[in-house]
């Protein structure tokens, strides 16, 4: 069970990171859809880089670089040329699917797999005296840096957003922006700041994938980004909403793994599981119409 | 030593999306320590006038001088700092804020590691607003406040960023006698303050009873100005419209006909569910006869409208349209029944912008026989429909293929009043039909309802604009809190302020012997 | 208007073509014979030429789904669920049915292909108006279920066992559409996409559906008050976009394939969103917009054939395309440019 509880808070941190990039962008008043391609772009420059330079900072800073350069190209699309956001969120997504690949192929001559022995390990950190705690002690100790700061995340997000001038700014330009404006406060400069903090994020998420792991796949994402949007939307604009969904996410998937490695059931179909999970909270959150004819 | 506060001179203002002149070698000039109305009809530029002070839109060109020194105010905030402060018409709050963090917003002032201090902004806030006797609970939730304190809330945004020159615009369009006097008082203890108030409004009592001076524009120019004591009613008016426009009572003396809508205890649940917004509401229209309902907007009439033409759901009670009951059936059933609708929201509801003219007429019959056959639409036979009504109703467009957003705001109501009444309905209900319009579109608009109202139609007019209710409806109900508290013959004695007090319920105990 | 979005489009579609210019140029050894290979190849002969309309079919009929979901102001992302799942029936009926006449069978299972689509994609239009579920996510979500499950199938219970790689088994080769240019793979179905364009080009225009899904699309709070049934026109809507996914995927396989191949179809989702977005939802010109982007895919994969550069070039350009289409200020933005070069 706790070996369970410890795959769930690890598969939940790309999910939770990319969700909190995702929130400012939601609470500036725009749904990033782009989210799956930046973590997809991250995750692969992010180890490719780790593995060249041997230094995990230096890999994380690229990841987190190429992921903002993505954010930008998003914001200055959608702020200042005016295109829909959701068509240019399907693009950065193109984009970066493509652009992954074709850097595989060229970088590393391939389009499958690619295990990268030199980038450094993400060492698990035991905490000292919790880890000896029985049942507990395994829930609490034993995650790698990312992990720990994707919940700190929370927290400071947390702040930010309720309580300081900054948050307020930002949720007045989200739920009414011709007020903010009436008062000063500039949308075009909340929403690109918005965009890049979800860079920001989705980078670290991407990075919190491959980099454990050492390992880049094509495609690796695998829907994550989307599944990350949902926990945005049902976060209801409160980075503790949107830990709660993560975490229900993150069992899904913890569901899934542990039950393609110990029952027959066909790893396909178990794929389907946080898909399905994740459609299923959505629809049951869903609020119904209310007062209204068909 | 500049005699004047503010000089807004030569300003020339045209809108780029659609050409239109705002304003033409207009100025202004104000001195300090007075109000200062600006009055026009609607469309006159009075509000561009002072979005352009208040740097929310560009001038093309012209120069702005504040206490003699020039301003160029490319930016809300920049004329923040220069100490401009505007109260708007449609009031800007965020609703899940509170008064106090609607008040600071956009100057909110950080303590320690950035953070709020929620303590210190809640008791500037109190403290402002006991200084300035605006009395308001800093910690209430902006959604639950009512159209006056929200005003307050705005005054108070002014204040709390130190705004010497404070501007309202309409700031009495949603207010009751009561609350209007309230807000006249504010003005003179701010004026004693030493503030300059611009006061813009079309309601010429008001312009009397609270200004000092007075500039009237109209299309965009500065056509007189000076103190208001050489003015008159007839001459403001004059010079507003530019000729004699007259509105006379024009209720009906008809004798009591049959009732052919009737509405018995009505009762429409609120948003949330639990609580009803509207409380058993009963009435009746008779042929030919047009029944007003006033009240401020928010005690329930825009529900119980939607729910009348099919929008919202009904929770209990029964509308009936001559013998048919038609409680709840859908918005087509409604409307084949013969009831039509003309919302307030004319840009989002009752019209389609982005549709041409030919689509926004057909929208509500395009599926009936004379149009269309086995699923397949005949569009010469729309077409000449179209045509034909663009004729009756002089619409200015070249085409019934020219894009409705293209219009301006009174050929958009045409196009929906030439869509609503050419269904030949029995009941029309019609809400804010004048809003924003100007003299000759509203004139063309009570016409209109006034032959309907020959022709034998029903018409339930819902307006916050007591003169239009008094101008054409032959009875008069008010609305309170979701409830009928009153239904007044539309006789010579009645007068204004008696609605008033029914709109704010001071009478509400006294229904039974009204009715 | 219309001229200025036509011009918008154009430009588009040349930086687009221009940025796959640039990186080949920077990532090829040869840049000149891939550039060659990439504009040229696809008309060079006739194997390469008929590829490439065969390869527009299938984007014809995923384009003309996106563009009526977007015409009722819907997002169907889940065409590649749809279609995939739709074909695997499809395929599935006519392998297990193939002793009935071609002339039964084939119109049946096009019609229950249609359907299958159909229901799914009615399904997120469902949740969307009566739970307010957005149907940009809920199609999703469902579609990577749908691919995943299609797999286990093809995997497992459905798996040739001759077969080299997860397919399923070939049915009979009557059922097959005919070629109309060999040596290339293009199949009558090509007159199927266009007839179905066609018909629905007719019906957007002058039907009563059509008016309901426009005017609903562009303005949902007018239409309900004009009693428009919006509701039921989204689903409808959404019906349709799902089911010509579907027939996208069986006459694929009808035209190509023979049976179903695990992964045959990948793109076709994401191209046919595109292929809307160039046709700015109108169904005649989708056909053009179709053929555009299998000219992209069939030129990278020529390219790639004759010289060291990786089809996914088709995949930049692509995106390049979706990031500037619907970017309005593009053309002031390029009016700009040119007065800020002109002064100096």
């Amino acid at each position: 069970m706790d070996d369970f509880m410890h795959t769930t808070i690890t598969m939940m941190t790309p999910i939770l990171l990319a969700a909190l990039g995702g929130l400012f962008t939601e609470l500036s008043g725009m749904l990033n859809i782009g989210l799956e391609g930046m973590m997809l772009s991250s995750a692969f420059l992010s180890v490719y880089v780790a593995s060249i330079s041997n230094n995990l900072l230096i890999g994380i800073a690229a990841g987190l670089g190429l992921s903002i350069i993505l954010a930008l190209i998003m914001a200055y699309l959608s702020l200042n040329l005016k295109a829909n956001v959701f068509i240019v969120g399907l693009a950065t997504n193109l984009f970066a699917s493509g652009l992954t690949v074709f850097l595989l192929y060229t970088l590393c001559n391939s389009k499958g797999t690619v295990f990268f022995p030199k980038a450094p390990k993400l060492d698990m950190i035991e905490i000292p005296v919790i880890h000896n705690i029985p049942i507990l002690g395994k829930i609490i100790s034993g995650y790698n840096i990312l992990d720990y700061l994707a919940i700190v995340l929370v927290f400071v997000c947390f702040y930010i957003i309720f309580k300081t001038p900054y948050g307020y700014h930002l949720r007045a330009v989200g739920k009414d922006s011709q007020t903010a404006v009436s008062v000063g406060i500039s949308v075009y400069k909340h929403r690109m700041i918005a965009f890049v903090v979800s860079g920001l994020f989705a980078g670290l998420g991407g990075a919190s994938l491959s980099l454990p792991l050492q390992t880049f796949v094509g495609g690796m994402t695998n829907g994550r980004g989307w599944i990350a949007l949902v926990a945005v939307v049902l976060g209801r604009g409160n980075p503790i909403g949107v830990l709660g969904a993560s975490i229900v996410f993150g069992i899904a998937s913890a569901l899934s793994n542990t039950l393609q490695a110990s029952t027959d059931i066909s790893p396909k179909l178990l794929l389907t599981v946080p898909f399905l999970v994740t459609l299923a909270v959505m629809i049951i959150y869903s609020t119904k119409r209310s007062n209204e004819d068909a | 030593m500049n005699k004047y506060m503010l000089e807004m001179r030569n300003i020339c203002k045209t809108y780029e999306d659609n050409g239109v002149v705002a304003l033409y070698n207009a100025s202004l000039f104000v001195r300090k320590g007075t109000v200062h109305a600006l009055v026009g009809e609607n469309g006159a530029g009075k509000t561009t006038m002072m979005k352009i002070l208040c740097g929310i839109e560009k001038k093309n060109k012209g120069h702005i001088f504040l206490n003699g020194k020039e301003l160029e105010p490319k930016s809300a905030k920049e004329a923040f700092k220069a100490g401009i402060g505007m109260v708007q018409q449609h009031f800007r709050l965020i609703e899940d804020f509170t008064v106090a963090e609607n008040v600071v917003l956009g100057k909110e002032r950080s303590g320690r590691f950035g953070f709020i201090n929620r303590k210190k902004i809640i008791e500037d806030v109190a403290r402002l607003s006991h200084e300035s006797r605006l009395e308001l609970d800093p910690e209430l939730i902006s959604a639950n406040l009512s159209a006056g304190q929200r005003q307050k809330v705005e005054i108070l945004r002014t204040l709390y960023r130190g705004a010497d020159l404070i501007i309202f615009d309409e700031p009495t369009t949603v207010l009751t006698e009561q609350e209007i006097e309230e807000l006249f008082k504010i003005m003179r203890t701010l004026k004693k303050h030493g503030k300059t108030i611009i006061f813009i409004t079309h309601k010429l009592d008001e312009v009397f009873k609270i200004s000092d001076e007075v500039t009237i524009l109209r299309r965009g120019k500065n056509i007189a100005s000076g103190d208001i004591n050489n003015f008159d009613r007839e001459k403001i008016s004059y010079l507003m419209v530019g000729e004699d426009i007259d509105f006379e009572k024009r209720a009906s003396k008809g004798i009591k006909k049959e009732a052919v809508f009737k509405v018995e205890d009505l009762c429409i649940k609120g948003r949330d569910d639990l609580v009803d917004e509207v409380k058993g509401v009963s009435f009746e229209i008779a042929k030919g006869e047009i029944l007003g309902i006033a009240g401020i907007a928010g005690n329930g009439q825009l529900q119980l409208v939607e729910a009348l033409a099919g929008l919202k759901k009904v929770s209990s009670g029964k509308i009936m349209l001559k013998d048919r009951e038609i409680t709840n059936l859908k918005v087509r059933e409604i409307r084949d029944a013969g009831l039509v609708y003309i919302p307030e929201d004319r840009m989002n509801e009752g019209a389609s912008c982005e549709s041409s003219i030919l689509e926004n007429i057909m929208a509500t019959k395009y599926y009936k026989r004379e149009f269309s056959q086995n699923g397949w639409i005949d569009r010469r036979k729309s077409y000449t429909f179209a045509n034909k009504l663009i004729k009756k109703y002089e619409i200015k467009a070249s085409s019934p293929s020219v894009k409705v957003g293209m219009l301006s705001g009174g050929n958009i109501q045409k196009v929906i009043i030439a869509r609503e009444f050419s269904s030949d309905p029995e009941v029309l209900i019609v809400c804010e039909p004048t809003w924003g319009l100007d003299v000759r579109s509203t004139k063309f608009v009570y016409d209109s309802l006034c032959e309907m109202r020959a022709d034998g139609k029903a018409i339930l007019l819902v307006s916050s604009n007591l003169d239009e209710v008094l101008y054409l409806a032959d009875r008069i109900l008010v609305m309170y809190k979701g409830e009928l508290v009153a239904s007044l013959e539309n006789s010579k004695e009645l007068t204004k302020s008696l609605i008033g007090e029914y709109m704010m319920g001071l009478h509400s105990k006294e229904r039974s012997e009204v009715w | 208007m219309k001229n200025a979005s036509l011009l918008r489009t154009f430009i588009t579609i040349m930086v687009a073509l221009g940025i796959g210019i640039i990186v080949i140029a920077f990532t090829s050894s040869e840049p000149a014979n891939a550039i060659k290979s990439f504009f040229i190849g696809p008309f060079s002969n006739v194997y390469f030429f008929g590829n490439m309309l065969a390869a527009s079919i299938p984007l014809m009929l995923t384009g003309l789904a996106a563009s009526i979901a977007f015409s009722a102001s819907a997002f169907n992302l889940g065409l590649e669920g749809q279609l995939y799942i739709s074909a695997l029936v499809g395929t599935y009926i006519t392998w297990k049915f193939q002793g009935l006449s071609p002339f039964i069978l084939i119109p049946l299972v096009l019609v229950i292909s249609f359907f299958t689509g159909g229901v799914i994609a009615a399904f997120s239009g469902y949740l969307k108006v009566r739970r307010n579920v957005n149907e940009l996510i809920s199609s999703l979500l469902i579609s990577y279920t749908l691919m995943y499950m299609g797999d286990f199938f093809l995997e497992g219970p459905f798996k040739d066992p001759l077969a080299g790689l997860a397919a399923s088994p070939y049915f009979d080769s009557t059922f097959m559409f005919s070629k109309i240019l060999p040596p290339s793979d293009l199949h009558t179905g090509i007159f199927i996409a266009i007839g179905i364009i066609i018909i629905v080009y007719f019906v957007m225009k002058k039907s009563i559906v059509g008016f309901e899904i426009t005017l609903t699309g562009r303005n949902k709070i007018f239409s309900k008050y004009a009693g428009i049934p919006v509701s039921r026109v989204t689903v409808v809507a959404m019906l349709m976009s799902g089911g010509f996914a579907g027939l996208a995927g069986i006459i694929d396989i009808y035209g190509i394939h023979g049976r179903m191949i695990r992964g045959y179809s990948a793109g076709y989702g994401w191209n046919g969103i595109a292929v809307a977005l160039i046709a700015r939802n109108h169904p005649l010109l989708v056909i053009p917009a179709a053929i555009f982007f299998a000219y992209l895919e069939s030129g990278a994969n020529v390219a790639s054939l004759f010289s060291d550069i990786t089809p996914e070039i088709a995949r930049i350009i692509q995106a390049a395309v979706f990031y500037l289409i619907t970017a309005e200020g593009l053309l002031s933005f390029i009016k700009a440019r040119k007065e800020a070069v002109s002064n100096g």
